[in-house]
């Protein structure tokens, strides 16, 4: 047999009794992307909304030399801003493009024709978990992807519309090098090159003997050519023994800490749920005992779930009221709602001590997927 | 009569079920955006949060609601052709409006009052949510953390066993500026820096009381060892943030807006108005006012885009009342803010442009379709 004969008779992947990616599962999941691509612009541009009306007229505010920022700065940083707004609420988008296909096939009684033919409704929708799996997967990529692309760029714009600086800044800030030793930065310049006011490193050795180690500087200016900081005023002691001389320090290698390692550690205490897992893992690597950060790290892995788990429990329960479909809509919108609600509640209590971090993260997802597979399962079939 | 009974109905069960809807999708919203902005803060400084930033987006989304049920019930008159055997009857299809602007009124004025007297105040305590949480985590010191930063104190220690408030090895540093130290030897107003083996801390009503065990304070070019000294660091100069300062119009009232009218002065100094601040608080008055017949507007636009799109489904036409609404509140925040800023119009004027300019749209597209 040649391998054109050969080809032609091989029988095609099959499940639930229909060929994969046939006409019905292509069908299935054009309205899927098509009510996806409307959902995501309502939710997005009702974020948009939303952040307009509180951040607008805090950003058109004059800077220092009384110069109002330009609307194409706003505007970049809203295009910037965007990619984010989505991370945010992806799962929320799931579930609503999920909603609006179902319901749309209830209303032109496909699912009846559907389940007619001797197909399941498991099968019938087995297309848009495919979906909510493939977005659940990509979504730590792409949270990474945007991190690194415009992240920087995002927050730099941030920073200037409302705090109206020309670059970043921060005081009194306390970071981790890399053996977890705090560092004290009294005044933080993200400008070209990064520059610290007042460093001091502290640092607990136990060989020979119990001691503390301070090094401190008055000014440090990064180099980015040899990769380490340049101090100014460098010196190092024992603080038992201030009275003796201070051992020179001219230079903070890189290996202690970057100007990355700095932002990393401005944007966890101002919006640290817009870390990157990357980000996140990188602080825990230094500061290992933070009970937030590795809420975070677990939460990162756990959020995008909520692609597969608000389906898998909104979609049953807007089939078994099809005759009520609104009632359907609703009890699908108010699930969203409690599992939110669940997920922060379990989110906060970790990073509070509360629960561990492991448990925090996971509970939710367990949980609610639990009550999904068995909702999922449960359905006509 | 029957009819606009009928349209009352229709309007008021879409008006229902947008609210709900868009209730639905904005909690997550908000609770979202309350976590990130409070860092993790405990449920409950949160569920107090969330209602101040629910209260500012009211005046946005009843009339975001109430224009995307408009555009739901007139489509759903288009495509059920209700419309059409409405117009074949012979009746004045203008008829059929006086229902939504009694709906409009009666938002108008839910709106207004928010937007007049209860927003303005809960704007401004928002900024002091932060400090209020920065305050609860320093009264309840999260079991197990052995890092704590909070304003101008900052705590490191190795370790610290489970549910006691005793830390090893410590480092603890109090940022100078306001702070003020009592302690039985000395008075620091510099940077306090105390290394030690063991410290204690006790949490009382106004501040922390902090003991040490073999500490070494770190003071300019001398370490000074003090026999187990206490230090007492009160809340209030601890959470010394800067706090927002209610110099705007946008923070008070209209009734206190109009009464400084009146007297020449702001409510925020006794300094008689400028013409910069008069002009900021006569447009902001008026903002309010443009902002709460919104509904109306939304009324003029969303009867005719219903019968245009001719489809009761609900994701068009949640589609065509946020795009209608972000084009609206982008160009009244942008547009007439600028305006009035400039001088080249009065600020009333800038106030009501975008109304004024988005009424004349939609009067024009509602007269066409009357007119079929």
């Amino acid at each position: 047999m040649s391998r054109r004969e050969e080809e032609r008779t091989r029988t095609p992947l099959q499940i639930g009794g229909l060929v994969l990616g046939g006409r019905l599962d292509r069908y299935v999941l054009s309205l899927f992307l098509g009510s996806y691509a409307v959902a995501l612009l309502i939710v997005v541009g009702l974020f948009l909304i939303m952040n307009l009306a509180r951040n607008l007229d805090e950003f058109l505010q004059p800077d220092e030399t009384g110069v109002v920022p330009a609307g194409t700065l706003v505007l970049e940083y809203y295009v910037y801003e965007m990619p984010f707004l989505y991370l945010q609420v992806a799962p929320l988008v799931t579930l609503l493009a999920g909603l609006f296909s179902l319901t749309k096939l209830l209303r032109h009684n496909e699912v009846v024709a559907v389940l007619g033919a001797g197909i399941s409704s498991h099968r019938l929708l087995l297309p848009m978990f495919v979906c909510a799996g493939v977005l659940a997967l990509s979504m730590l990529g792409t949270r990474e992807w945007f991190n690194e692309r415009i992240g920087d760029r995002r927050d730099r714009l941030e920073d200037r519309l409302t705090e109206h600086r020309s670059v970043p800044e921060s005081e009194n800030l306390w970071i981790k090098d890399a053996d977890g030793h705090p560092v004290r930065l009294g005044r933080w310049v993200d400008g070209t090159p990064p520059t610290i006011e007042g460093v001091e490193a502290w640092r607990l050795t136990f060989a020979p003997e119990k001691r503390w180690l301070l090094t401190e500087a008055e000014r440090a200016v990064w180099d980015p050519f040899a990769g380490q900081w340049d101090l100014s005023g460098g010196s190092r002691q024992d603080i038992d023994h201030l009275e003796r001389h201070p051992e020179p320090v001219e230079v903070i290698p890189a290996e202690a800490f970057t100007p990355g390692d700095v932002r990393r550690a401005v944007k966890s205490r101002s919006r640290p749920l817009d870390l990157s897992f990357g980000e996140v893992r990188s602080l825990v690597g230094r500061d290992p005992d933070d009970i937030q950060l590795r809420t975070l790290l677990h939460h990162h892995l756990t959020f995008p779930l909520g692609h597969l788990v608000l389906p898998l429990v909104g979609l049953p329960l807007l089939l078994r009221r099809e005759r009520a479909r609104m009632e359907g809509l609703v009890g699908g919108f108010l699930f969203c709602v409690v599992y939110f609600g669940a997920d922060f509640l379990c989110r906060s209590l970790g990073m509070r001590g509360v629960l561990t971090p492991l448990l925090a993260a996971w509970l939710p997802v367990l949980f609610f997927g639990s009550l999904g597979v068995v909702l999922f399962g449960s359905m006509r079939s | 009569m029957k009819l606009q009974v009928y349209v009352m109905r229709l309007l008021a069960t879409a008006l229902l079920f947008a609210i709900c809807g868009l209730g639905f999708l904005v909690f997550p919203a908000i609770a979202i955006n309350a976590v990130h902005s409070l860092e993790g803060a405990g449920v409950r400084h949160l569920l107090s949060f969330m209602p101040l930033v629910a209260i500012e987006l009211v005046p946005y989304l009843l009339p975001l609601a109430f224009l995307l049920a408009v555009v739901g019930t007139f489509g759903r008159l288009a495509a059920d052709n209700e419309w059409t055997a409405i117009r074949m009857a012979g009746v004045n299809p203008a008829r059929l409006l006086l229902p939504g602007l009694l709906i409009a009124t009666a938002l108008s004025a839910l709106t207004g009052w928010v937007a007049h007297e209860l927003s303005p105040s809960w704007k401004f305590q928002r900024s002091f949510i932060k400090r209020l949480v920065s305050s609860s985590d320093m009264r309840e010191l999260s079991p197990g953390r052995t890092e704590i930063h909070i304003g101008d104190f900052f705590l490191k220690a190795r370790s610290r066993p489970e549910g006691s408030n005793t830390f090893y090895d410590v480092l603890l540093y109090v940022s100078a500026g306001d702070v003020g130290r009592r302690s039985p030897d000395d008075v620091f107003r510099d940077d306090l820096k105390v290394a030690a083996d063991v410290a204690t801390l006790d949490i009382l009503e106004d501040g922390l009381e902090v003991s040490f065990v073999n500490p070494r304070v770190v003071h300019g070019e001398s370490t000074i060892r003090a026999e187990n000294p206490r230090f007492f660091l009160p809340f209030d100069e601890l959470l010394d943030f800067e706090e927002k300062r209610r110099d705007a119009a946008k923070y008070y009232p209209s009734s206190d807006l109009e009464d400084a009218l009146r007297e020449g002065s702001p409510p925020w100094t006794s300094v008689p108005f400028d013409a910069a601040m008069r002009r900021d608080c006569v447009y902001e008055i008026h903002r309010r006012n443009a902002l709460s017949v919104t509904c109306v507007l939304f009324l003029l636009l969303g009867f005719p885009t219903g019968i245009w799109l001719k489809r009761g489904s609900q994701l068009a036409a949640f589609a065509a009342a946020v795009g209608y609404a972000f084009l609206y509140y982008v160009l009244s925040l942008r547009v007439g803010e600028e305006l009035a800023a400039s001088g080249a119009v009065r600020p009333e004027a800038g106030a009501w442009s975008v109304n004024a300019a988005g009424s004349i749209l939609g009067l024009l597209m509602t007269w066409k379709v009357l007119r079929r």
